[in-house]
């Protein structure tokens, strides 16, 4: 009889089954709690534009649009017919903070709202080429959106033209330049024959710079991938070269982070070259903005190298892992690690007050390896990477954070549109 | 369903039918020593004849057709129940109306519970019959 009995029970067993309240509308639904999901929300420039996944529901007649500026009190903003799953709201105001929920109606009841989600508008996207993930993303002004994605093989460095509305971007094993429009999507390429390791653009010829590593070169080409010019480096280039250009001054600055040594190349005195060494392992070099020369990350502070060749030390005691120049008014923003006091730093040395360093982030905020500020007049917000957790980090100009994103690799290259 | 019935064919399958030995070893010790263990100079060609087994009859009692037939009417009966409730689980799915959803749930519920009661019926009639063949 146990033989017969047993697999009796066990069929009553499997037979059971539960019913799950999995319609969208019902508050009782574990996954969407009776309210619209899949909400997206980024912001370009003075444009919100929010999204959700559509409700299949019978009778629904319009989706309602809550917002709130600079508060949690939510109100009645807005609605669209339930054919749309899409919203725009324009014109908005930079840095101001912006919330959104929605809630569907059907002609009987109304669901409960969304999940609130922020967003602080501005003037920037940032552009993210990530090496190891093999991506380039657009990101949202407050670091906490993508506004979208494109996969390329091994994209190591960015440059972009705000008068072309292009992004060139080098690809690595590829030896290309890849020319993106705004959305990113590739409309040319070009190829250099040579592994790329750095590059710098230069907006007055629309020209671009390139480091090329196996032919130890720096490659001149035009924008439309016609090749001008060709310079031999001074040296061998190892992997953590960098170049940047000096636009006032037409000087390409290269970092050798093994020779302990910064190279200048004037080219407007016949590509003549000026060595300068006994500068620890120099990392990203940028030139200044406002009065010209070079300054580098290194491991022993910030050097910054005028143009008549005089060298100043600023944080000696530190490792200095990356810097950013404020465009619009030469501040030094820095990350790095004090070697004396075993703790990281994240600041900006103030060039008004002659460059007298300005704390932002102290301990609590460690391992920050690349940091990138939005250019604006006066204190400016930046975006920085944290080693460990490998998000993106967006702090306001008063070192208050204000957006998050992961993750990503330790290789980055960040531009701005 | 398709289970079940698997099941059951599996089962009876497994009822043993016996038959009569052949008797194969006191008849080749009646074959002369002379011609044992020859194949080809059989002399006795009786020996090695088949006889058939005798028949084994199934018999279904009035039993058996209890089972049966309850199988029959809650196997229906579970199937009806199990519609209804996919219909009504639907009807709830699509709903924009918070009182007719959960009209619809609490129904398709009901019929849950009756298509598990109608199974378990179905189970017993399924005992029954299996019972039945066990004499």
């Amino acid at each position: 009889m146990k033989f017969i009995i047993i697999p009796i029970i066990a069929l009553l067993i499997i037979s059971c089954s539960e019913r799950e309240h999995l319609n969208p509308f019902d508050p009782e639904n574990p996954d969407t709690h009776g309210a619209p999901t899949g909400l997206v929300i980024v912001s370009n420039r003075n444009r919100i534009d929010l999204s959700w996944d559509p409700m299949d529901i019978n009778g629904l007649s319009y989706y309602q649009i809550y917002r709130s500026v600079d508060s949690y009190n939510l109100s009645l903003h807005d609605s669209v017919t339930a054919n749309f799953t899409y919203w725009v709201d324009r014109p908005v105001e930079y840095d101001r903070v912006y919330r959104y929920a929605i809630r569907a109606c059907t002609v009987d009841d109304v669901s409960n709202l969304s999940d609130t989600l922020k967003i602080i508008p501005g003037p920037v996207n940032f552009i993210i080429a990530d090496f190891y993930n093999f991506s380039v993303q657009k990101l949202t002004y407050d670091g906490e959106h993508v506004l979208m994605t494109n996969y390329q093989d091994s994209p190591i460095a960015i440059e972009v033209s705000s008068t072309l509305q292009k992004i060139f971007i080098a690809d690595y094993w590829n030896e290309q330049i890849i020319i993106s429009n705004w959305n990113l999507s590739s409309i040319n390429s070009f190829n250099l024959h040579d592994r790329p390791l750095d590059m710098a653009f230069d907006p007055q010829l629309n020209r671009l710079y390139i480091l090329g590593l196996d032919k130890k070169q720096i490659l001149i080409y035009s924008t439309t991938g016609m090749i001008t010019d060709s310079l031999p480096a001074p040296t061998s280039l190892p992997f953590g070269s960098h170049l940047c250009l000096d636009p006032k001054q037409r000087s390409l600055w290269i970092s050798v982070p093994e020779r302990d040594t910064i190279f200048q190349i004037n080219l407007s005195a016949s590509n003549r070259i000026s060595v300068h060494p006994g500068i620890h392992k120099p990392r990203k070099i940028y030139a200044g903005p406002i009065d010209g020369g070079c300054w580098a990350a290194t491991s022993e502070g910030i050097v910054n190298i005028e143009n008549d060749g005089s060298v100043n030390n600023y944080l000696s005691e530190y490792f200095i892992y990356d810097i950013s120049i404020n465009a619009e008014n030469g501040d030094v923003y820095y990350t790095g690690y004090n070697k004396n006091t075993q703790e990281w730093e994240t600041g900006y040395l103030n060039r008004l007050a002659n460059f007298e360093p300005v704390p932002l982030l102290g301990k609590e905020t460690p391992y920050l390896y690349c940091i990138r500020v939005v250019p604006v007049a006066g204190q400016s917000g930046f975006l920085v990477l944290q080693g460990g957790t490998w998000n993106l980090l967006r702090f306001d100009q008063n070192g208050n954070q204000i957006g998050a994103i992961g993750q990503y690799s330790s290789r980055l290259d960040i531009e701005l549109d | 369903m398709k289970k079940h019935f698997i099941l059951s064919i599996l089962i009876i399958a497994a009822v043993r039918i016996e038959a009569q030995p052949l008797d194969l070893k006191s008849r080749l010790l009646a074959i002369p020593g002379e011609v044992r263990g020859d194949s080809l100079t059989v002399q006795s060609p009786n020996v090695l004849k088949i006889e058939p087994a005798a028949k084994h009859r199934l018999e279904i009692t009035h039993k058996g057709y209890l089972g049966f037939g309850t199988m029959i009417v809650f196997g229906a009966l579970s199937w009806y129940f199990h519609q209804e409730a996919e219909t009504t689980y639907n009807l709830y799915l699509h709903s924009g109306k918070f009182s007719e959803m959960k009209h619809y749930f609490d129904k398709t519920i009901k019929y849950d519970r009756l298509t598990g009661w109608s199974y378990a019926g179905f189970q017993v009639g399924f005992l029954i019959t299996v019972i039945s063949f066990n004499r």
